[in-house]
């Protein structure tokens, strides 16, 4: 426990819907966003720090990782194998969509670990998965004709059965 | 400052981010893609324009190669060698991580090979961000997208290359070979630069302090490397490179001695084998470029282990797993060896299907040195990246 002491500062988020967050400053820092508008204002902060783009699902989701991690940080002995678990859960528990928005709250409040992690977690998804599964999963429009898309999968198809699969 | 807000947060408006559905923008997309191995890439092309100008784009390809290299799933290693079949020359390509899981058998992986119509031997110069740079009586790329460029003569009549090195500088986004070319045997090597890009650019550089005595000068951090013998000195060896940015030479001391060091990148460090007093081998890693204070030995073998070692023969690295385990060449086997520092039966022989390769003299399980590897990493970079004019080939 580095440093923690029981009276440490709290801080208050408050979510698109109105729900009030309590956060410890110590985890407060690894919200990058929330801590420059810590650094920049002039007082102390008491008063809730409105964050209009998240939500509280997301902020819950947000604060229950950090919490966990920081407790896994705390014990080194099995901090690697816990986290690798709990990693593995959280990123289970998402649905797709949730998972999208979930990037686009950490994105947005710039929890650098947390996004990265949310990245691979989206990489893995779509990994070797059909053109037609990643279109649908980032909701994107075909644009092309299909004369276009027949000539583009021409042009790579060596790629697809000249060499080696994995 | 008055104001108290952070502007991210002032800025935006609650009401309207309820109804969004969650589109990433392109910048997180990008994030994502990274972490794809360019195959796979390759094939999301077809998603949407948009995203082939993302994956097409020189610096996309660039960023995504060096974010990969360090990790044997995104970049899928080969060893490529250059081959002679009848009129083909082919170049071959095996995969190294099939090598590691089963040593008892022929790898699942058989080599694939790509033929070339040719009047005579085709020489790999260099592997370098999923480039391959080739030379016949001409030069050219064929790099992990299949997409090959133009040749480009290089040589006149009568003109031979001796020595040579490829790379690539980061500083000025160029590609660059060094070529030491002599007119005649007896007559002084001649380096020139050959600068790739749509107007190929050749220069001379005087005042050249070395003649390397190795052929091939090893690509690392945008430098070319090769071992130099310390002149008027017994047995002193040390590092001289070729800076392709600057195109400027300089040394690296070398901080171990007793008999010639053989150089080779591994995990994109300069690595050295040195003989050490005729009982064993050290490896050493030079895990930060030009930092003396970073060489590091990574491992020991030792002569008895290598069974078929005669001294004072030096031993040829040729890949270092992520796991410590070493791919190299004793001379007087030839045979490619598998050595595990952490097994107790530290010799294997990894078996290979080259039965593709047309090498019917020296097939890979019986004889590995003739064949000049050179680590290949699949990435999007391609030649049209320079500016070539480039096409299609298809590769079968």
């Amino acid at each position: 426990m580095s440093g923690i002491s029981d009276t440490e500062r709290m801080i208050t988020l408050k979510t698109v819907e109105g729900t009030l967050f309590d956060v410890k400053s110590s985890i407060a820092k690894d919200i990058k966003t929330v801590q420059a508008f810590i650094d920049d204002s002039d007082d102390d902060v008491t008063s809730p720090i409105p964050l209009p783009n998240v939500f509280t699902r997301e902020l819950s989701r947000i604060l229950d990782y950090l919490n966990n991690h920081h407790r896994f940080r705390s014990d080194i002995e099995k901090a690697d194998e816990e986290m690798a678990r709990y990693d593995a859960e959280f990123a289970k528990s998402m649905s797709h969509e949730e998972l999208k928005a979930l990037i686009l709250a950490a994105n947005y409040l710039n929890v650098k670990d947390l996004l990265e992690f949310l990245n691979q977690t989206v990489a893995d998804v779509i990994q070797n998965k059909s053109v037609e599964f990643v279109r649908n999963f980032f909701g994107i429009e075909n644009d092309y004709t299909p004369e276009e898309e027949e000539k583009l999968r021409n042009e790579n198809e060596w790629a697809f059965n000249g060499v080696e699969q994995d | 400052m008055t104001t108290t807000l952070h502007p991210a947060i002032a800025e935006s408006n609650p009401l309207e981010t309820t109804t969004t559905i969650n589109t990433l923008s392109e910048d997180l997309i990008a994030e994502i893609l990274f972490r794809l191995p360019a195959r796979n890439l390759l094939e999301l092309n077809t998603v949407c324009k948009s995203w082939k100008t993302l994956i097409s784009n020189s610096r996309f390809a660039l960023n995504h190669f060096r974010r990969s290299i360090a990790d044997p799933t995104m970049t899928n290693p080969r060893l490529v060698y250059s081959t002679r079949h009848f009129v083909d020359c082919n170049i071959g390509f095996f995969p190294v991580q099939p090598l590691l899981e089963n040593t008892s058998s022929p790898s699942s992986n058989p080599t694939t090979v790509v033929s070339f119509e040719m009047k005579d031997c085709l020489e790999i110069l260099g592997s370098c961000n999923g480039l391959l740079c080739l030379l016949e009586i001409i030069c050219n790329f064929v790099p992990c997208t299949g997409v090959e460029s133009d040749w480009i003569e290089i040589e006149q009549r009568g003109v031979e290359v001796v020595n040579h090195g490829f790379g690539y500088d980061h500083v000025h986004d160029r590609y660059k070979l060094l070529l030491f070319v002599q007119k005649r045997r007896q007559e002084p090597k001649t380096p020139m630069v050959l600068t790739f890009g749509a107007n190929n650019s050749w220069s001379t550089m005087p005042d050249f302090p070395f003649y390397p005595q190795r052929c091939k000068g090893e690509f690392v951090s945008g430098t070319l490397n090769w071992i130099h013998k310390v002149p008027v000195t017994l047995n002193s060896w040390m590092i001289v490179f070729f800076d392709l940015a600057r195109e400027s030479f300089g040394e690296v001391f070398l901080p171990f001695m007793n008999g010639e060091p053989v150089l080779q990148v591994a995990r994109e460090c300069l690595c050295v084998c040195v003989d050490h007093q005729k009982s064993h081998f050290d490896v050493w890693i030079m895990k930060e470029y030009g930092v003396e204070e970073s060489w590091t030995k990574l491992i020991v073998i030792s002569h008895v282990e290598l069974k078929h070692y005669e001294p004072p023969y030096p031993l040829y690295l040729v890949y270092i797993y992520e796991n410590g385990v070493v791919l190299a060449i004793p001379p007087t086997s030839y045979k490619l060896v598998l050595y595990d520092p952490n097994d107790h039966n530290r010799l294997h022989y990894p078996l290979f299907d080259s039965s593709s390769d047309g090498m019917t003299k020296f097939p890979m399980s019986e004889r590995a040195a003739p064949r000049g590897f050179h680590v290949f990493h699949e990435s999007l970079v391609s030649p049209s990246h320079l500016g070539f004019p480039s096409e299609v080939a298809y590769w079968n």
